[in-house]
């Protein structure tokens, strides 16, 4: 058996979200305390998550079948 | 249901920031290039042989989760392009990103106090690559082949026609819970099978996301590091347990190491 590059949404997100590398927090200049930057992407970020959640993931699955990465 | 949006607050527009791609180990001449989110340049910033890929952040007004899709998708080209060219690779997830103008500065500073952690973490994962492997289980067919093939159950299902009324309906009771507890046990001895096989050849990871496909639903989801040299070996164990009816490996890869930094 030989591994794939057929990989979907999933796949990715599974590794993108709390994975990787990690980095002290306080070389992330904040304003007024927060990392905004950080915290509006997180928002979006946990929406995808809500729509995982609720299986409205089918239409993204197959979109990325179609134009892979590689 | 609503669908889900954010946008980002007053404050942001105008702020800069750079994003993260991975950190990597090497020479920057010829330079590195790609194109990252919202088609921003990439760059690398080096401090002592360590090099931090990066780009400028991109605009802060976030419209919606296909945007961000197309950026995950561009984070993974980037990474999976410089793994290519460097190496080994520690990339960092989505969305790591540095405010404010110095980020450069700020980044050959993190650089430079966690160096030796980099270096190990870099030899940790040079010259492998992460594959995922996911194993998928039909219930109906691993129900059906259990009925046919388990004695025990088959000598049950007999006892059971013989029955009527209560004793039938206890009866059937009980069979379904021995069906139950003995597809949990091939499943479970599916995964030991595969875990263990798979642990004596390399490091792995289990994952705590499960889900479910065409094929059924996931009874294993491991992240393996492995060499190419390795990759036969691993291959010919997921040959056994996809060999079986009923039971489907999905064998993905190469990744950039996400699971192992």
């Amino acid at each position: 058996m030989e591994p794939t590059r057929d990989i979907t949404l999933s796949d990715v997100l599974n590794r993108l979200l709390d994975k990787g590398l990690v980095i002290n927090a306080d070389i992330i200049i904040t304003v007024a305390g927060i990392p905004l930057v950080c915290v509006a992407l997180r928002a979006v970020v946990a929406g995808i998550e809500t729509m995982l959640d609720y299986g409205m993931m089918e239409d993204w699955d197959r979109r990325i079948r179609e134009g892979q990465v590689k | 249901m609503e669908k889900p949006t954010a946008s980002a607050p007053a404050e942001l527009q105008g702020l800069r920031g750079t994003y993260l791609y991975c950190v990597a180990e090497g020479d920057v001449d010829p330079p590195f290039a790609a194109a990252g989110l919202e088609g921003k340049e990439v760059y690398a910033i080096e401090y002592m042989g360590l090099v931090a890929i990066a780009c400028d952040c991109p605009p802060s007004r976030v419209e919606d989760a296909a945007r961000v899709e197309k950026w995950m998708i561009a984070h993974q080209s980037v990474v999976d392009k410089a793994m290519e060219r460097f190496g080994a690779v520690l990339p960092f997830g989505f969305g790591r990103i540095i405010a404010g103008d110095s980020g450069g500065n700020r980044v050959r500073e993190w650089l430079e106090s966690s160096h030796g952690i980099l270096k190990r973490k870099l030899e940790r994962v040079r010259g492998k690559a992460e594959y995922g492997v996911q194993v998928f289980w039909d219930q109906e067919i691993m129900t059906r082949r259990l009925m046919r093939d388990n004695q025990r159950i088959e000598g049950l299902r007999k006892e059971g026609e013989e029955k009527r009324g209560g004793t039938a309906f206890m009866h059937e009771i009980k069979l379904e819970k021995v069906i139950k507890e003995d597809l949990a046990a091939r499943a479970n001895e599916c995964f030991r099978f595969l875990y263990r096989g798979v642990s004596e050849l390399c490091e792995v990871k289990v994952e705590r996301v499960y889900g479910s496909a065409e094929g059924g639903r996931m009874i294993a989801n491991i992240s393996c590091l492995l060499k190419d040299t390795q990759i036969k070996a691993l291959g010919e164990i997921l040959e056994k347990v996809n060999d079986e009816e009923g039971i489907y490996v999905r064998f993905t890869g190469p990744w950039p190491p996400y699971s192992f930094v």
